[in-house]
């Protein structure tokens, strides 16, 4: 993992230095799926992304990304069985996610003043946390694992530097360890800058 | 320099506002409660009609400690309460030459304290103000995210309770490797309290539950 990690941030470092550059801050607003779901069905409003992108060309930049994204859920009172045993009380479960992506998008147009969509994705790393607290009991899996993450947006400018951002991304994370596939659907809103 | 300050003003209003809503998690020691059972799903629970449960409970406390006995009256009243609502009659433990009981109920009492390391999470909100006026702070924007999943570690300690009954067939007990078999045990487990009245409601709830999940004691 520690060769993903490495080779995601030499990319962006060299995507974002080496062009005209475009960074964004984005709260985000995700959605399980999957067995992501299955463990926490609640969506979640705590989110953040940072990205930073650096033009190849016109329409083609090259960047990194990073999210912090709290999935959170509270079962009150909540029975659960296994073969002849029954255990009820409150969990707690969260997840942690802190995906590191390397990532490249496509431009709809070339003109900075007019909205322009977008298309691409990254790859990289997934530092995800997952704990669930129960009584005085806690059970958590801390791993890194390896995701993609496809994604559409727009581009809105506001000012002659600035642009509101709006994308729609969804993350596939692979398992690690005794892990579950983690997914999830993050919706992004935020304002993007040029330098 | 105008475009650094934005960056950095919209990074520090995303933080805060993020730390504002960090999830929560159990407040009051009553969210630690759990209520175990397990039964053995051979035996004939639509059988038994008597039972017998001693009038006081076996204590386990951490050397040299002192047991409480406060509320071993409660607890039993609590079970023999709910055992009367499925039907099931306390015979008299007092009177050896009476009737077998069909089945016999045994209480114990744990009550431990516990040392843990605990490691925590970083809390956005918390030391912001430093970093606020830190002024090398805003070189290294990527400091503030460092903590997330290092956290720091504490050590703490609690006290723990739990209240365990066993009810076993005195027909049923293997007498030749001395061993009881149990049918059916129920238990609670949670963080001590203070307040004695809400120890017993936390007592009165668990019991109860413990009986609405073990339905097989009424035969179904």
């Amino acid at each position: 993992m520690k060769y993903i990690i490495t080779i995601v941030a030499a990319l962006m470092i060299t995507a974002v230095a080496s062009s005209q550059s475009l960074y964004s801050f984005d709260y985000t607003v995700s959605f399980g799926s999957g067995e992501t779901a299955d463990y926490i069905q609640s969506p979640s409003f705590r989110g953040i992304t940072f990205e930073g992108r650096g033009f190849i060309t016109d329409q083609v930049s090259l960047g990194g990304l990073f999210t912090w994204t709290t999935f959170y859920e509270e079962l009150a009172g909540a029975t659960f069985t296994y073969e002849s045993a029954a255990l009820t009380g409150t969990q707690y479960r969260y997840i942690n996610a802190y995906p590191l992506l390397f990532q490249a998008h496509y431009y709809l147009g070339t003109d900075d003043l007019e909205p322009r969509a977008y298309l691409g994705g990254g790859f990289g790393a997934y530092k995800i946390n997952q704990r669930t607290n129960m009584g005085v009991w806690s059970v958590e899996e801390n791993n890194w694992h390896f995701g993609l993450s496809p994604e559409v947006g727009i581009l809105l400018p506001v000012s002659f530097d600035t642009y509101l951002n709006v994308s729609f991304r969804y993350h596939y994370v692979f398992k690690a360890k005794e892990t579950i596939d983690h997914s999830w659907f993050g919706l992004s809103l935020g304002l993007a800058w040029g330098d | 320099m105008k475009s650094q300050i934005r960056n950095y003003s919209l990074f520090v209003l995303l933080v805060v506002l993020f730390s504002g809503c960090y999830p929560g998690g159990a407040e009051y020691t009553s969210d630690t409660d759990l209520v175990y059972t397990n039964y053995n799903d051979q035996f004939n629970f639509g059988s038994v009609q008597t039972y017998f449960m001693s009038d006081s409970i076996y204590h386990v406390v951490d050397e040299g400690k002192e047991p409480s006995y406060k509320f071993d009256n409660f607890i039993l009243s609590e079970l023999e309460r709910n055992f009367d609502a499925l039907g099931y009659t306390r015979l008299d433990s007092t009177n050896a030459n009476g009737p077998e009981p069909d089945v016999v109920v045994v209480v114990t009492v744990v009550e431990t304290t516990n040392y843990y390391a605990y490691s925590y999470p970083w809390y956005p909100g918390w030391g912001w103000g430093y970093y606020w006026k830190d002024s090398n702070y805003w070189g290294y924007p990527g400091y503030g995210w460092g903590y997330p999943w290092y956290g720091g570690t504490y050590v703490t300690s609690y006290s723990v309770g739990t209240i365990l009954w066993d009810m076993f067939d005195p027909d049923n007990v293997d007498e030749d490797n001395e061993v009881v078999n149990v049918e059916w045990t129920g238990a609670l487990n949670g963080l001590l309290g203070t307040s004695a009245s809400t120890t017993e409601n936390r007592i009165s709830r668990g019991i109860k539950q413990a009986f609405d999940q073990s339905p097989y004691l009424q035969g179904k």
